[in-house]
């Protein structure tokens, strides 16, 4: 390794102790880290910890309260361990959580990317085009695509990633405007750098930070819509488990058992907090305009 | 300032036209044949022939594109498959009921998210900040629906103050149409609040450090003229910004919120008409939707525009 490279590894050591130590330094973020990587084992590891099979209904037990004998969190209107849908709904939640913002952070980038860097007629087309997506607030959009494909968890993945491309669209192009005037970029490209290499080394590398933070708010946004879709029977389908979908059975029995309604509400609730406060966190050492 | 506002203008009409052309496109991708749907399951094929002649339904695309747009800028929207109503009556019913809905729960999130906003910022990073500020990080995370079963738990279920679903007008008794508004409204203004009340925050933070407000101390004004008239001035173009921003967010709230009250507005239309195959009324709704969204998108610019003239110089960028 020359000596040249071994400083800017040195430098990029030096940069993560930095930001490791500012985010250590903010309690919140870091609760936020711990309950996300809580809920990221109980979704791996949801069918060796669940009590019971998920699915297993028992009519002669349904609606037990909770701390009943053997069942945690009670049992819902089949009679099924709640404890187990729960540890088992996470699974939808996170895996939609994180597909949709992966799906719509790939395409976003890609299209910010290019409409940044090319300019001229493609940046139009690209912009009106994510005009017209925002024209689609995304239940409507969720809605209309379980009516053309048909109600399913990945139909409502695809509603909600299109509908947050525009939000990656807009800070990449914002981000490759302002990287495009560096000297540096300026410099590839007086060199002749093909436009890949520049796009992607030179580029894309700087604009990480802002998507980092784009994602930690699409993330609890993504989870709490397929909690949204799965209420109105647009997302995730029966016998699965969703914790949209056991709120919404919990709606029809509020009255008989309102603990019902409350627990998938906690589990969502504190999964989306997790993402909340741990995104504040990393914004806070990521986001230069944010630390004052 | 008159070319910002044409540039915006063709911008959103673009929009406008684009947008109709998705929805046109859309309907025509749903599954099932509307001649044959309105024809009905067991009609023969010379009744089904008819009706798509009737309707125009054996026309190219561009055709039947240029007709739905010409009767629609007509108001004629068509008639509904499943109720034999005109779609256009159908929405004109409904959109006072989502707009109240809508009204309310703006006014509900200002109501908390400037206050609260105001008092963050006065007192950063004290208990008076980190208090609101981690309640809008809640109310962030809480789930609309979710929020909306808990209040019915609450002061329905539990208490008995308010019915649990249903709507009245307020023509008709503004207490019953209050009181069945009231927990909808919250439920989206709660909502709406948690991100009004960080942006408002921030947003003060900046005011507060700015020159004018530091020469507003300096001429001796007590600093409830200085928060209170100068700063909160600025937080104006804040709450125009939001609203524009989260317009989108609003409309779902309003779908998702008008179910669980059973309210009869624009929202519960749109999923009652997926759910009961009625692609005319979806069509309308959408279209009035996206139509609203992108009028009320380029209203905000425009106003934004005014209140903070920077905002101009940059707009040749985007």
């Amino acid at each position: 390794m020359t000596t040249a490279a071994l400083a800017v590894d040195n430098a990029r050591a030096w940069r993560a102790r930095r930001l490791f130590r500012r985010f250590a330094s903010r309690p919140p973020a870091v609760v936020g880290l711990v309950g996300v990587i809580l809920v990221v084992l109980i979704a791996i590891f949801a069918p060796l910890i669940s009590p019971y099979d998920p699915a297993h209904g028992d009519y002669n037990h349904v609606f037990l309260a909770p701390f009943s004998a053997g069942h945690v969190l009670g049992t819902d209107d089949l009679g099924r361990d709640v404890l187990s849908r729960i540890l088992q709904g996470s699974r939808s939640s996170l895996s939609a959580g994180l597909a949709a913002t992966l799906l719509a952070a790939v395409v976003g980038v890609s299209f910010g990317l290019l409409a940044g860097y090319y300019r001229g007629p493609l940046d139009t087309i690209i912009m009106r085009a994510t005009d017209v997506m925002l024209a689609f607030p995304f239940l409507v959009l969720a809605v209309g695509l379980a009516a053309i494909l048909g109600p399913s968890l990945n139909n409502a993945i695809l509603a909600l990633a299109i509908s947050s491309v525009p939000g990656y669209v807009r800070i990449t192009r914002a981000e490759v405007l302002g990287l495009r005037e560096q000297d540096y970029v300026q410099a590839a490209i007086v060199n002749g750098a093909p436009d890949r290499v520049i796009l992607f080394r030179h580029i894309l590398r700087n604009c990480v930070s802002p998507l980092v933070v784009q994602a930690s708010i699409t993330i609890p946004t993504m989870i709490i819509g397929e909690a949204a879709l799965s209420f109105l029977g647009i997302g995730v389908q029966p016998p699965t488990a969703s914790w949209g979908i056991m709120l919404s059975s919990a709606q029809g029995y509020i009255s008989q058992a309102p603990w019902y309604a409350l627990i998938p509400g906690v589990a969502i609730a504190i999964t989306a907090l997790s993402f909340n406060l741990l995104g504040d966190g990393l914004r806070d050492i990521l986001d230069p305009r944010a630390t004052k | 300032m008159k070319w910002y506002v044409l540039r915006r203008l063709g911008i959103s009409i673009l929009t406008l036209v684009l947008s109709t052309m998705v929805i046109f496109v859309a309907v025509r991708l749903l599954p099932g044949d509307t001649a044959q749907v309105m024809a009905g399951e067991s009609a023969d094929a010379g009744v089904v022939a008819a009706i798509r002649a009737e309707y125009g339904l054996n026309q190219p695309w561009p055709v039947q594109y240029l007709q739905w747009i010409g009767h629609a800028v007509r108001g004629d929207l068509g008639t509904s498959a499943g109720t034999g109503l005109s779609v256009a009556g159908a929405l004109a019913a409904r959109l006072p009921v989502t707009l109240e809905l809508a009204v309310l729960a703006v006014l509900i999130a200002v109501a908390i998210a400037l206050p609260l906003g105001q008092l963050a910022a006065v007192h950063r990073g004290t208990a008076r900040d980190y208090l609101p500020t981690t309640g809008s990080l809640i109310g962030l995370s809480v789930p609309h629906f979710w929020l909306g079963l808990l209040l019915i738990l609450t002061f329905s279920v539990n208490l008995g103050w308010l019915p649990a679903s249903g709507y009245v007008p307020f023509s008709q008794s503004p207490v019953g149409n209050l009181s069945r508004m009231i927990m909808p409204a919250s439920v989206l203004g709660i909502g709406l609040a948690a991100v009004l009340m960080r942006q408002m925050r921030s947003a003060m933070i900046e005011a507060l450090g700015s020159d004018y407000i530091r020469t507003a101390r300096a001429k001796g004004l007590s600093e409830r003229v200085v928060v209170g008239v100068h700063a909160l001035r600025n937080a104006l173009t804040t709450v125009v910004t939001v609203l524009g921003l989260e317009l989108g967010a609003l409309i779902s709230g309003v779908v998702i919120t008008e179910q669980i009250f059973v309210i009869p507005g624009l929202g519960k239309m749109t999923l009652d008409s997926v759910f009961s195959r009625d692609y005319t009324g979806l069509q309308g709704v959408v279209l009035l939707t996206a139509t609203a969204y992108i009028v009320i998108n380029f209203l905000v610019d425009v106003t934004y525009s005014l209140l903070n003239p920077r905002i101009r110089v940059g707009a040749g960028a985007s």
